[in-house]
């Protein structure tokens, strides 16, 4: 592990999005902000409380979530198929990167990217809520470097494996957006009826929403172990991939 | 010019699927040297290079960078190594300075932005070393191509086809550039080319590649020694009678004697060209 290499590459793939924040940083701000409006504000008043929450404060984690992993997903991705399209994959082949550097780098700019959008929604969320300091500190950071390394390192694999732009809006219009919606993040598993209640059991989503939502608020469904434990183990089978990727050059070598 | 041998292939074949792009690649490339791969579109000189530097991986046979496996030593073997690939391509987010800064930190290396401005002085490019890389011209994206193959430095410079598409001016400011390379910083030069009198200008030897296969490799000199020179006579006739004369030896009169109304004479100088038609017509001469 060369620890210049490394730094270059997570510095490339930061960069890379920094130069275009209004897109990156800004935009889902303003997304955060309108749900916030209209969650919040307009449905919040009929909602009012859920398991003693207030309603408003109750979706804060999972819109977080939804908009810093969408942010960590298209990073590594995008990053990956634009190369595909410039033709400049051999910037990323030709150096003499370990796979345990471009692993690591990519995952650093997906992780970078995804907290600072996740900093700027709490800021919001602050605004409109009131509050600020997480409920247990260690859980709620640990849940946030987890969900977004899930979603960069799943960003990576698909960049790797896509062969269009398409492939990876695709994936992330029909499974990404789903899975989040699906993931219990607007309502409470009890309002949902058994079969439904079940099913999310399985959403991966659930257990990073879950987990964070106690984090942050005290509040779970589920014991925040299994929240912490099935989102590690999804982290590491990821990082696993990732690397398995970049050892062999699958999809990237011709 | 030593005898030390930096790149080694043997009998290296690369097949996609069914097909054999290269069947039995061998030829080496000394230290120092001025090295031409010559053969025509198709003949596998890209995926060569490609085995080389480890864009797509051999199916069979030897390569050795310094002595050394690419794939068994990637990081040492690619520190040595600055390829040109023949396509343009650039990042469009960055800018020609930055493009070689992140290069030279991807290879590990600390920033070195003097050296670097004084590849973009010597391309050409100081002037643009600021704007986005889309914003550059043809030949400037060209020119940057090179200037990243020398970011980090290396010893050995490849270069896939580098004047293909380029204008008069750039092509000789190009060689210019190369032979300076060579001479003052003591890169090996290795150039693969179609047009043959880019070989025979530049390269002190060259290896012939044809349908993936090494036909000959030789010096320049001898490769042109290969075919022999042609005596051209014109007779009073208006007649042109060309008779292949033996380069060591050149017995005139006799040859002469053989036509009475000569009204001139002019030896014909053997041209890479001829010497690489005659080869790849016909590999097995
Ligand atoms: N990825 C690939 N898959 C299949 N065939 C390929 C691939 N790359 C190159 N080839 C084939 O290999 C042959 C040699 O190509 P190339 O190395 O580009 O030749 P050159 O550079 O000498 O023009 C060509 O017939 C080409 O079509
Ligand atoms: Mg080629």
């Amino acid at each position: 592990m060369n620890f210049k290499r490394y730094s270059t590459l997570a510095w490339k793939e930061c960069y890379r999005f920094l130069k275009v924040w209004t897109q990156t940083l800004i935009s889902p701000v303003i997304i955060a902000v309108m749900y916030f409006a209209v969650f919040g504000g307009a449905l919040g008043s009929r909602i009012t409380e859920i398991n003693g929450i207030p309603y408003a404060l109750f979706i804060v984690p999972g819109l977080v979530l939804l908009q810093s992993t969408t942010n960590a997903f298209m990073n590594p991705s995008s990053s990956l198929i634009i190369m595909k399209y410039s033709g400049t994959l051999s910037d990323l082949l030709l150096p003499p990167l370990s796979a345990l550097e471009k692993t690591l780098g990519y995952m650093t700019g997906g992780i970078v990217r995804g907290l600072l959008v996740s900093t700027l929604i709490f800021a919001v969320a602050a605004v409109f809520t009131g509050k600020i300091v997480p409920h247990d500190w260690g859980v709620f950071l640990l849940m946030l470097f987890l969900a977004n390394g899930i979603f960069t390192l799943l960003g990576t694999i698909l960049g790797i494996w896509a062969k269009t732009f398409d492939h990876i809006s695709g994936f992330s219009t029909f499974v990404i957006t789903p899975m989040g919606f699906l993931g219990a993040i607007f309502y409470s598993l009890e309002m949902l009826p058994p079969l439904a209640q079940k099913l999310s059991l399985f959403n991966p989503f659930f257990y990073l929403a879950d987990g964070l939502r106690y984090g942050f608020l005290g509040i779970a469904e589920v014991d925040v172990k299994y929240s912490l434990i099935a989102s590690g183990v999804i982290f590491l089978l990821l990082f696993a991939a990732n690397f398995w990727a970049f050892r062999t050059g699958w999809r990237l070598k011709l | 010019m030593s005898n030390e041998v930096v790149l080694k292939f043997h009998k290296v074949q690369k097949k996609f699927g069914d097909f054999t792009a290269l069947k039995d690649v061998s030829f080496e490339v000394k230290k120092g040297e001025f090295f031409a791969l010559l053969g025509p579109n198709g003949a596998g000189k890209t995926t060569l290079i490609n085995c080389l530097c480890g864009l797509t991986d051999r199916t069979s046979g030897e390569i050795a960078v310094l002595g050394v496996d690419p794939e068994k030593d990637p990081v040492h073997t690619k520190l040595s190594l600055g390829i040109v690939e023949q396509e343009v391509n650039f990042d469009p987010f960055f800018t020609p300075m930055e493009i070689l800064r992140l290069r030279r930190g991807l290879f590990g290396l600390p920033a070195d932005d003097a050296y670097l401005e004084w590849i973009l002085e010597k391309l050409s490019l100081t002037d643009k070393k600021d704007v986005r890389a889309r914003q550059l011209s043809g030949g400037m994206k060209r020119r940057l191509m090179i200037a990243k193959a020398l970011a980090h430095d290396p010893p050995i410079l490849i270069l896939d086809e580098p004047t293909a598409g380029v204008d008069v001016d750039l092509r000789n400011s190009l060689y210019d550039f190369l032979r300076e390379l060579r001479t003052q910083k003591q890169k090996t030069i290795v150039l693969t080319t179609h047009y043959l009198e880019e070989a025979e200008l530049l390269a002190d030897r060259v290896a012939i590649q044809n349908l993936g296969e090494t036909i000959i490799c030789d010096t320049t000199k001898n490769l042109l020694g290969k075919k022999n020179r042609t005596l051209v006579i014109e007779t009073c006739e208006d007649e042109e009678v060309r008779v292949e004369i033996d380069n060591n030896s050149l017995d005139l009169e006799s040859i002469v004697a053989n036509y009475p109304h000569v009204k001139n004479l002019r030896i014909h100088e053997p041209k890479l060209e001829e010497v690489f038609l005659e080869f790849t017509k016909n590999p097995k001469s």
